[in-house]
């Protein structure tokens, strides 16, 4: 067996495979979000988009000849790298409501893609760092403080989707870093609160059930009295919280609680998109033939909404097959996850899987109906370079991954 | 090295495939639902937002004259608007906008003034001139389509034709009483729309507006212009407060012009709406029941009184004073005493039943709206003055078309026939759906009663009231009447008449009945000074134009063969509101006389197209007209000899051409 330094050779077929096989797929779905009937920034969209393909090939062939250890001792340096960027978009990024871009040149850069990536690698080099499993909450606390830091910078930009996505990684760290089921569900009670907050009874009858599971788990003292804290506190903070939201984060949300109530106005991204998607039928209108899209009824269709286009233009089968392949990916990534002797590796690959899983769920489930708009990309498919050449970074990392397990380095 | 195989870690992963598989349903599941389950109502939805149905209006069925010329048509013009802000090259627009539309300085720089976002151009504007500006200025120049009424001859027979409202529906004359046929079924086109609201594009039309079909009326257009030309003409000579001339072919009922006027309502057809009181024109009525009833013959002697006769407390009075007048001479000279002493020979039931036969007291049944029955009123209810009355041609109120249509049955050898403006009704295809059949309504009085009060009325022309109405080389038949006009007010007492004169030619063989009615010339009131020149105008005019009275033969349709193969809304080359001819352009008149003259064609260029036209006339010479405006050039050219009767275009166009 050759060297997998000198001469790398793919070792998950698959996975590369689908990455590429969906890159692609998203250039065709961003040339087709362009052809539009008027004015669209969408439209020459894709020829950017296949100029950042080609980077992000670049990226990945330099990035799979880097070792896993080389990784390993420079993820302090590479989370920091990206927090500096988080800090430098506050200062002197752009964009539409906030800042969350840096401009270098024609080309513009999202530093909170590179952060996620930057974050998962810390919380895999911590996970690596600590032989045994933690066993409490309070063992817990380098990861929160890891995920803390770029969470409040991006919800300073402000971002509160990208938020979430941390809050998942840190959720999926903790979870995967051998943290007991119950304490997991500990963890995870105060988000399930928040999100009940709206409905003070709905979370009223939640809160007795956390209280008697808490009291059936036995923690620590420190961790039930926490844990309840955090549920209380979730429940009497929402208001406050809510009314520190930007006006277009509120009425996302509300959108999506109640998209019929003003279908002009807060819901009109929602409704629109349902309707694209639900006219599509078995087979969809045609590649480019989408009229809503071609209309401009969907709302940034070769970005957030790229998935309204595809369920628009190829129906339920080109649905089904954009899941299938995400499934398939998803899979794959898991599988190096559970696979992977090295703890680093491990770890690094759920973080990825974390990320993917919350971005496509939330993507997909927002372009349908399900989850609050929140401005997530679909990764590989949204139009994007920032996002893109982390995708292919991630994907040389989980190759690197697999090249390293086979070779038994 | 895992993180340990235990059954605690074991749960840990399958927790996660679950996890992944759920999404995965949960996902796929809901786009099932959105897609499958519910899209045909989400299909729906997305054509209601973008799809807006429009709806395709119908073009109106066009009218033309019995020689096929366009009186109504529809075509369509453009409301132009501008959006300055969109305009690429301000100048050009600018000079564009100047030279092609004819726009006002002022209004050009409104309508590229930057500061303005949309700016709608005041008028309408043709195809050719849509065209040529889309040509010029790309961009910002918005057009909409718009089907408009549009009347080549101008004025010429606004009462019969009547007219359109903005939304197309027939408010007078033809245009309403045939509405349904004109109208056309509208049709509908689907437009998309985008988010914005902003219309894309028109697409294919769903469903196509149907045309309305093609009348072609009785109406001559050239004795139309005369007939209106020759009122016109009396009413500023005479002061008369109105009038009207009517003229109908009394074989066959059809109207071949019609023309009242009255002060400020210049477009009512008062002939057919408002009665009045007939005076000496009943006269010759009266006579149809004596001499069809065998209660008198011409040579029959009555004392006139020296022209003055009381009658209970009335005093009848002549303005030819005569002491003996025998029947023929009575109606020649229109004495009253003599009719009213002749009258007395019939029962007032049988007076009343040859009156009601001529049509009196009920509408004549025209196909056009607003017409009045007129006043006849039952024997029962006159009192013992209403027999000398009614033979005066008083306490009974006549419209203008109900007297023409009883002159008709004199004319025509004794029957009433019904009066028509429609010959055919023709589908867009051209094909004819209805043509109309001459209708007799009853026959009033016989042949032979008829052919002597032709000849009675030839005489009261050529010797008696209607003096002035005689034409050379053409015998005339007519009866004068001058009528005190009834005033609520004052009564009989205020020195206001109607003048009269209905006339039938030629008095052998009559093809024309010409009603003409002055209302209260000043000055000269009688019928026999008034009413009858301008019968005489009328009919040396209509004799110049068209070589006689002369109608195709019955059966016969006119095809409309000045207009074949020209649709509205077809703008040929040489402008928009020009009408191709695919016939040779010059063509015999229908009447033309075997040794017809030949006449030069003179220089009409630069005249109005009325004025052009009386001139034309007055030479001879039928006129078709193309356009309207001031005259560009005759087909054939000025100096060409055409024989007498012969057809030339007048070719007209607004100034800038």
């Amino acid at each position: 067996m050759r060297s997998p330094r000198s001469q790398p050779r793919l070792a998950d077929r698959v996975l590369v495979a689908v990455a590429l096989v969906l890159a692609v797929f998203g250039i065709f779905m961003i040339y087709s979000a362009g052809a539009v009937e008027l004015p669209s920034q969408a439209t020459g969209a894709w020829r950017r988009q296949a100029l950042w393909l080609a980077l992000s090939l670049i990226a990945f062939a330099i990035a799979v000849r880097v070792p896993l250890r080389w990784l390993e001792w420079a993820a302090p340096a590479l989370y920091g790298g990206s927090l500096l960027l988080l800090v430098a978009v506050l200062v002197v990024g752009s964009g539409v409501g906030g800042r969350s871009w840096i401009r270098l040149g024609s080309m513009s850069i999202q530093p909170a893609e590179f952060a996620k990536l930057g974050t998962v690698l810390m919380l895999a080099r911590l996970g690596a760092g600590r032989r045994p499993p933690p066993e409490h909450l309070w063992d817990l606390w380098p990861y929160a403080a890891a995920v803390l830091v770029p969470t409040l910078l991006v919800m300073a930009q402000p971002d509160l989707g990208t938020a979430t996505i941390f809050a998942v990684i840190f959720l999926a760290a903790a979870f995967w870093s051998g943290l007991p089921i119950h304490r997991v569900v500990l963890v995870v009670s105060p988000l399930v609160s928040l999100a009940l907050a709206f409905s003070t009874p709905l979370w009223a009858v939640f809160f007795v059930f956390v209280v008697a599971f808490v009291i059936g788990a036995r923690p620590l003292l420190s961790e039930a009295v926490l844990t309840l804290a955090a549920n209380v506190t979730m429940g009497v903070v929402m208001l406050p919280l809510w009314h520190s939201l930007a006006p277009y984060q509120q009425a996302r949300i509300l959108a999506f609680l109640q998209p019929e109530v003003d279908p002009q106005g807060a819901g009109w991204h929602l409704i629109q998109s349902r309707v694209a998607i639900g006219s599509g039928g078995w087979f969809g209108k045609g590649f480019g033939e989408g009229t809503q899209k071609r209309l401009a009824f969907i709302p940034e269709q070769h970005t957030d909404f790229i998935f309204s286009v595809v369920g628009e233009e190829l129906g339920f089968l080109g649905a089904a097959l954009v899941l299938s392949a995400f499934a398939i990916l998803l899979w794959r990534v898991l599988r190096q996850a559970e696979r992977a002797d090295d703890r680093f590796a491990s770890v690094l690959a759920f973080g990825i899987f974390a990320m993917w899983f919350a971005h496509v769920a939330q993507n997909v489930g927002m372009t349908v109906g399900l989850t609050p708009i929140t401005g997530i990309p679909l990764p590989f498919l949204s139009y994007g370079g920032s996002f893109l050449i982390v995708s292919f970074l991630a994907i040389a990392i989980l190759e690197r991954i697999a090249l390293e397990e086979r070779s038994g380095a | 090295m895992n993180i340990g195989i235990g059954g605690r870690e074991l749960l840990r992963h399958r927790a996660l495939g679950l996890a992944v598989w759920l999404g995965s349903v949960v996902l796929l599941g809901r786009a099932f639902q959105l897609q499958i389950l519910e899209g045909s109502d989400w299909r729906a939805r997305a054509l209601a937002q973008h799809e807006r149905r429009v709806v395709l209006p119908a073009p109106r069925g066009s009218l033309f004259d019995r020689a096929g010329r366009p009186l109504a048509l529809s075509r369509e013009t453009y409301a132009i608007s501008v959006a300055p802000g969109e305009l690429r090259n301000r100048a050009a627009a600018k000079a564009a906008l100047r030279d092609v539309l004819g726009l006002l300085p002022s209004a050009v720089s409104k309508a590229v003034d930057p500061g303005q976002r949309w700016v709608v151009l005041p008028g309408r504007y043709s195809p050719v001139e849509k065209e040529r500006l889309e040509s010029l200025v790309r961009d910002g120049v918005y057009f909409e389509p718009t089907l408009e009424r549009f009347y080549p001859f101008g004025e010429l027979a606004a009462g019969l034709i009547g007219r359109v409202s903005l939304e197309g529906v027939g408010q007078a004359g033809v245009e309403f009483a045939f509405d349904s046929l004109l109208a056309g079924r509208p049709g509908y086109g689907v437009r998309r729309r985008d988010a914005t609201g902003a219309a894309q594009s028109l697409t294919v039309p769903a469903v196509l507006p149907s045309r309305g079909n093609d009348l072609v009326l009785t109406l001559d257009l050239d004795l139309q212009a005369i007939a209106e030309e020759a009122l016109d003409g009396a009413i500023a000579a005479t002061g008369a407060e109105g009038g009207e001339v009517l003229i109908v072919d009394p074989r066959t009922g059809d109207l071949l012009a019609a023309v009242s006027r009255r002060p400020g309502a210049p477009r009512a057809l008062a002939a057919l709406s408002e009665p009045y009181e007939p005076g000496s024109t009943l006269k010759p009525l009266i006579a149809a029941a004596l001499l069809a009833e065998r209660k008198a013959s011409l040579e029959d002697v009555v004392d006139t009184e020296g022209g003055e006769y009381r009658l209970g407390r009335r005093v009848i009075r002549d303005v030819h004073r005569a002491t003996r007048l025998t029947f023929r001479e009575v109606l020649t000279f229109s004495s009253n005493i003599g009719l009213v002493k002749f009258a007395e020979r019939l029962e007032s039931s049988a007076l009343y039943a040859y009156l009601r036969d001529f049509g009196f007291g009920t509408p004549t049944g025209v196909w056009l709206p607003g017409e009045s029955p007129g006043r006849l009123r039952r024997p029962a209810e006159w009192s013992g003055l209403s027999q000398a009355s009614v033979a005066m041609g008083y306490e009974v109120a006549v419209t203008p078309l109900q007297l023409a249509m009883a002159y008709a049955a004199i004319a025509n050898g004794g029957e009433l026939v019904r009066p028509r403006v429609v010959r055919e009704v023709r589908d867009p295809s051209g094909r004819t759906l209805w043509r109309s059949e001459p209708e007799v309504v009853r026959r009033v009085i016989p042949e032979r009663v008829a052919r002597t009060l032709r000849s009675v009325l030839a005489e009261a022309v050529s010797e008696g009231t209607g003096k002035a109405a005689r034409v050379a080389g053409i015998s005339i038949a007519g009866k004068t009447g001058t009528a005190h006009r009834f005033d609520p007010v004052t009564g009989y007492a205020g020195a206001r008449y109607t003048a009269s004169f209905v006339g039938l030619i030629p008095a052998d063989a009559p093809e024309w009945v010409v009603l003409v009615k002055l209302d209260d010339p000043r000055g000269a009131h009688y019928g026999g000074e008034t009413a009858a020149p301008v019968m005489r105008l009328a009919v040396r005019a209509a004799l110049a134009g068209t070589g006689g009275p002369a109608s195709p033969p019955l059966g016969e349709p006119v095809l409309p063969d000045a207009m074949a193969g020209v649709t509205a809304g077809q703008a040929p080359a040489t402008g928009p509101y020009i009408f191709a001819l695919d016939r040779p352009l010059v063509r015999l008149g229908v009447g033309a006389r075997e040794n017809s003259e030949w006449i030069r064609v003179p220089d009409v260029r630069g005249m109005s197209l009325r004025a052009a036209a009386r001139h034309l006339h007055n030479l001879g010479l039928k006129v078709g007209i193309a356009g309207f405006g001031r005259v560009l050039r005759t087909e054939p050219e000025a100096g060409t000899e055409v024989p007498r009767g012969a057809i030339l275009v007048v070719v007209a166009g607004p100034p800038h051409g």
